[in-house]
C-alpha cells in the first residue's frame, strides 16, 4: 500500500492516489478507535446487536484534485487542523489551493474552512446555494452553487448534483464527468477495525470483507446515519437509487465515511442498494 | 436580549432577518437552577457580543456549572470558546453519539466532556436532565434533553419556526392566535429536506409519542421562542404543517 501518513491516533491522516491527479486525504483513529468511537459504535449496536463490535473506526475522507486548477472536497475535523495543512503542503508542493468545496456545514467535513482560508488567501470557497441565513454557518462570503453548476479544473469537469440523502439541509454532493469520481459525502458510512485503516475497497477483501459485508454494515448504519428513513416507503428510495445509478456512470465511489472503491462498482453499489432498501424495512426503537 | 419565559428558565439570542423579509431566531436557554447554571446550546458566533453580555448580566457572579449541546453544528456551539474562556470550569455535556475529535472544537480538553446517554438521566448541580434520541433532527448525534422539574423540552432544530419581525422575542401566548402552521412550515421545510421523502403521518406519530412519553410543558426549540402557552395547539399545528411538507 503506498501511503503517506501525518500525525497519530485522532490528528492522522493518511494520504493516497486514487488516480494521478485525485488524492484522497482520509483520517481515521488506528488503534485507539474504541476509546474515541465508543458512543458511535454503540448505536450501531442499539440498531443491531451483531453489528461487528471490533469495527469501531470511521473513516472521513477529503479529496484533492490536483489539475490546472486545484480542489479540495471537504475539509476534515477539528483534530486533523494541523495534519490536514501539513498532507496539503506536501501533495500542493508550491501550488496554491484554488478552491474549497463544502459537502456540507457539519464540522467533520467543514471545521477547518478558516485555517485552509488563511493558509491559502486567495481560496475561494463554494458551498451549497438556494437557501437563506448563510452568516450563521460561517458561510457569508462562500460563492453559492447550484445543482447543475459545473467547475472546471482543467482535465476535470466537477459537476454539483442533488443529494438523494441528505441529514443537514445544506448538503450537495458532487460528480466528476471525466473520471466518474462520485462523492455521495455521508451516504454509505460504514465501520472498520484496526488491520482494515486506509484501505481501497477492493484491498479489504483481503481482510475478508466483501460486497456482502458492506451490505450487512450500511443496513445497520445508515439506520443512525439517516434515521429519517424509517418514514420513507421502500419502493421509492429503491427507485430513486436505480434512476441515480442510470443517471451516472460511476468509475470512482467516494464516500466521505467509507473506502473508496474503484474495482466491482456494480457489485458494490448493487450491495448498497439492497442496504437502503433493509435500513428503510428495519424494526428498531428509538428513546422516545 | 434576556427574556424570562417561566420558572427560573430565560432565552438569550438573537436572529436573522433573511432577503424575503422571514427571520430566523438562534437562541441560547439557560436555567438558574440555584447556584448551578445549566446553559442549553452556546448560540451563534455572529451573536457573539449579545450573547456573552447577557449571559454575564444574567448569571452575575455564578459561574455556569454545564453547557449542554443538542448537537454541534456552529450555530449551536459558536460560542463555546467565549463561554469558556470567561467561565473555564464550565463543563460540557454533549450526545454519547457526538465524536470528539471530529465534532468539537480541537481545543476542547476530554476532562471538559461528559456525555448524556438516551434513555438515561443524570444530576446537574441538584438538577435531574433526562436524554433521549432526537426524533427529527439533521445531524446523527443529536439528543433531546428534559428538565422534569419545569417540564421543559430542548429539541434542537426540531419545532423552530420562522417569522416576521415583529413577532421577534415574542412567545406563543404574546401572539394573538399563537404561531400558525405557516411559520412552522417554513422552517421545517428548509431546515429537514429529507421531509417531502417521507409520510407526515409517521413523523407526526413518532413527534406525538414524544409528548405521551412526558409532561412538557414547554418546548425550546433553538430556531424558534419557547412555547410555553397553548402547547397542545402547537403541537397540532406543526403536524399540520408535516402534511404539508411530506408525502
Ligand atoms: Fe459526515
Ligand atoms: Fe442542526
Ligand atoms: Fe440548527
Amino acid at each position: 500500500m503506498n501511503i503517506k501518513i501525518y500525525g497519530e491516533g485522532i490528528s492522522r491522516v493518511g494520504v493516497r492516489q486514487i488516480t494521478p491527479q485525485i488524492y484522497l486525504i482520509s483520517h481515521c483513529v488506528g488503534k485507539a478507535a474504541a476509546d474515541f468511537n465508543g458512543g458511535f459504535a454503540a448505536d450501531f449496536a442499539r440498531i443491531n446487536p451483531n453489528f461487528d463490535p471490533s469495527a469501531n473506526d470511521i473513516i472521513y475522507n477529503s479529496y484533492l484534485f490536483v489539475d490546472e486548477r486545484t480542489l479540495l472536497i471537504d475539509t476534515l475535523g477539528p483534530a486533523q487542523h494541523g495534519t490536514i495543512l501539513e498532507a496539503l503542503h506536501d501533495i500542493l508542493d508550491g501550488r496554491s489551493l484554488d478552491y474549497l468545496w463544502i459537502s456540507h456545514t457539519e464540522l467533520p467535513h467543514a471545521a477547518n474552512t478558516a485555517s485552509l482560508r488563511r493558509a491559502h488567501p486567495n481560496l475561494q470557497v463554494l458551498t451549497v446555494g438556494g437557501h437563506d441565513h448563510y452568516e450563521i454557518h460561517g458561510f457569508e462570503d462562500a460563492r453559492l452553487l447550484d445543482y447543475g453548476d459545473t467547475i472546471e479544473l482543467g482535465k476535470h469537469e466537477l459537476e454539483i448534483i442533488k443529494p438523494m440523502f441528505v441529514d443537514h439541509a445544506l448538503t450537495q454532493w458532487i460528480y466528476e464527468r471525466k473520471t466518474g469520481f462520485m462523492c455521495p459525502v455521508d451516504w454509505a458510512l460504514n465501520a472498520h477495525n484496526e488491520h482494515q485503516c486506509f484501505r481501497f475497497m477492493h484491498e479489504m477483501e483481503e481482510t475478508g470483507y466483501s460486497p456482502e459485508r458492506f451490505m450487512h454494515d450500511i443496513s445497520v448504519t445508515n439506520c443512525v446515519v439517516f434515521p429519517w428513513l424509517r418514514w420513507a416507503d421502500p419502493d421509492q428510495i429503491v427507485a430513486a437509487i436505480d434512476a441515480f445509478y442510470a443517471k451516472y456512470d460511476i468509475r470512482i465511489f467516494a464516500p466521505s465515511h467509507a473506502q473508496v472503491i474503484v474495482r466491482d462498482i456494480p457489485e458494490y453499489l448493487a450491495a448498497l442498494r439492497e442496504a437502503m432498501r433493509r435500513v428503510v424495512t428495519a424494526k428498531y426503537d428509538l428513546v422516545y | 436580549m434576556i427574556r424570562h419565559v417561566a420558572h427560573d428558565l430565560y432565552q438569550l439570542g438573537e436572529s436573522e432577518t433573511g432577503k424575503d423579509g422571514w427571520c430566523e431566531a438562534v437562541r441560547v436557554y439557560v436555567l438558574l437552577n440555584d447556584g448551578c447554571p445549566l446553559i442549553f446550546d452556546a448560540g451563534s458566533h455572529i451573536h457573539r457580543g449579545p450573547i456573552m453580555k447577557d449571559l454575564v448580566e444574567l448569571l452575575g457572579e455564578t459561574a455556569p456549572g454545564y453547557v449542554f449541546l443538542t448537537h454541534t453544528e456552529l450555530p449551536h456551539t459558536g460560542n463555546l470558546s467565549a463561554i469558556s474562556k470567561t467561565w473555564p470550569e464550565a463543563k460540557f455535556v454533549i450526545s454519547s453519539a457526538i465524536l470528539p475529535h471530529v465534532e468539537m472544537p480541537w481545543w476542547v480538553k476530554g476532562e471538559q466532556i461528559q456525555y448524556g446517554h438516551a434513555g438515561s438521566s443524570e444530576t446537574y448541580g441538584n438538577r435531574r436532565i433526562s436524554f433521549s434520541d432526537a426524533i427529527l433532527k439533521d445531524q446523527p448525534g443529536t439528543h433531546w434533553m428534559f428538565d422534569e422539574k419545569t417540564g421543559v423540552l430542548f429539541t434542537a432544530d426540531a419545532f423552530g419556526y420562522l417569522f416576521p419581525q415583529t413577532a421577534d422575542q415574542k412567545f406563543d401566548d404574546e401572539l394573538e392566535d399563537g404561531i400558525p402552521a405557516e411559520w412552522s412550515r417554513r422552517y421545517h421545510e428548509s431546515a429537514f429536506r429529507f421531509l417531502p421523502m417521507v409520510s407526515g403521518e409517521k413523523v407526526s406519530a413518532d413527534l406525538r409519542r414524544v409528548f405521551a412519553a412526558r409532561d412538557v410543558k414547554i418546548i425550546a426549540p433553538t430556531h424558534g421562542n419557547a412555547v410555553r402557552g397553548n402547547i397542545n395547539r402547537f403541537i397540532d399545528r406543526v403536524s399540520l404543517a408535516m402534511q404539508g411538507i411530506c408525502q
